[in-house]
């Protein structure tokens, strides 16, 4: 069975490291080795915003329900002209198609004051841009003529999605806080040595701050016997990039562990 | 005489932690799972993994020694669970669990505390 044994070092405004230290008695076979530089900084705080799932299902479902169908579609439909027409829209449609999707478009991961937000901002958007989308690129008007009131107003529900799909970049997103990650740097070399003279790592490379992966991918395999009581000498140098931080170094050592069976 | 497959189970140990909190958890394996085959966590906030750390022993067992980043056992969605799970073969049957989670986010993490949930995977062997 593998056992794990970790050596944590300190190296303060760039200082080296020149130590030993004793390794455990049942470790009589190493199998590999992973070390880690972490450097801790006070990060900043950045404003982002994360799109949000667009409500394709739900939006067709709001408009499909009877509170938008049962709206005065014939007579919007029959208006002599294309101008009162979108009048009428704007005045007794539009309000409630704005309403039944802003009452009903709720998002879980938002705040109440986030979603009070979000709903300000779909109703403005409908309200500013959503009559003049479907009288001069839909063409309602014109397509309206010749079809039933059910049509029509299917006409509408398919067009109110794409337009609020149109806009999704606009309104569908949260925003959000985040911690800018550090940047990962080279912050110098390290060499490990054990039985006095044979090295596990000569002069490698540490970077800081890197992203790691998980214990079975950053292990670099190795396979040294060693005497009994056994130290591990560490050198690391730094290659002063660290200015005030103190990095702090991790040294994973992977070894067979000898069950002792009674 | 063919090898038996042992039926494969999941034990999830969650708990919450504070920033810049030592949680100790001290708790058993369930009595109905023979072995633990591996370990992994999953943090609510991922944001909190840089400079935490973790000890496990399972069984009485030091398993993952002190100081040990939480990071390289940590599961992202990139990754299936058999490459992230940390291997291991202890006893299970109600042997004691005692995990030291410390944290170490106090200029990183969003939100003042997160749920921390440690997998563990087991096996029963299976009856003849």
């Amino acid at each position: 069975m593998k056992r794990y044994f970790v050596i944590t070092k300190q190296s303060a405004s760039n200082s080296h490291i020149n130590e030993q230290d004793l390794l455990p008695a049942s470790c009589k076979l190493i199998t590999g080795i992973a070390v880690n530089a972490t450097v801790k900084q006070e990060s900043e705080l950045v404003d982002i915003t994360q799109d949000m799932i667009f409500p394709q299902r739900l939006i067709s479902d709001l408009l499909l329900s009877d509170g938008i169908t049962n709206l005065f579609y014939s007579y919007l439909r029959t208006r002599a002209s294309e101008a009162e027409s979108k009048d009428f829209f704007e005045t007794d449609i539009l309000p409630d198609i704005v309403n039944i999707l802003s009452q009903n478009l709720k998002y879980t991961c938002l705040s109440q004051d986030e979603q009070a937000s979000f709903n300000n901002s779909l109703a403005e958007l409908f309200h500013t841009q959503f009559a003049d989308y479907l009288y001069n690129e839909a063409g309602i008007f014109a397509k309206g003529k010749n079809i039933s009131s059910l049509e029509f107003a299917n006409l509408i529900a398919q067009e109110t999605l794409t337009f609020a799909y149109l806009h999704k970049s606009d309104v569908f997103l949260r925003p959000l806080k985040a911690y800018k990650r550090p940047e990962p740097y080279e912050c110098g070399n390290i060499s490990l040595l054990v039985n006095g003279n044979s090295f596990l790592l000569r002069d490698y490379m540490i970077t800081a701050n890197r992203k790691v992966r998980n214990m079975s991918k950053e292990v670099i395999p190795f396979h040294e016997p060693l005497e009994v009581n056994s130290n591990i000498h560490t050198v690391f140098k730094s290659n002063k990039n660290s200015s005030d931080n103190t990095i702090t170094i991790r040294i994973y050592i992977e070894y067979e562990h000898e069950r002792i069976t009674t | 005489m063919e090898k038996q497959e042992n039926i494969k189970k999941l034990q999830v140990v969650k708990f919450e932690v504070k920033k810049g909190q030592t949680f100790e958890f001290n708790g058993n394996t369930k009595t109905e799972h023979d072995r633990i085959k591996g370990i992994f966590l999953r943090l609510s906030n991922p944001q909190a993994l840089p400079g935490a750390t973790l000890r496990v022993w399972i069984d009485d067992t030091e398993i993952i020694p002190d100081d040990t980043e939480v990071a390289l056992l940590h599961h992202n969605d990139d990754m299936s669970i058999k490459d992230v799970a940390f291997p291991m073969d202890e006893k299970a049957k109600n042997s004691p669990v005692r995990i030291i989670y410390k944290d170490d986010s106090e200029n990183l993490a969003v939100s003042d505390s997160y749920n921390v949930r440690v997998y563990l995977l087991a096996e029963v062997e299976k009856k003849k």
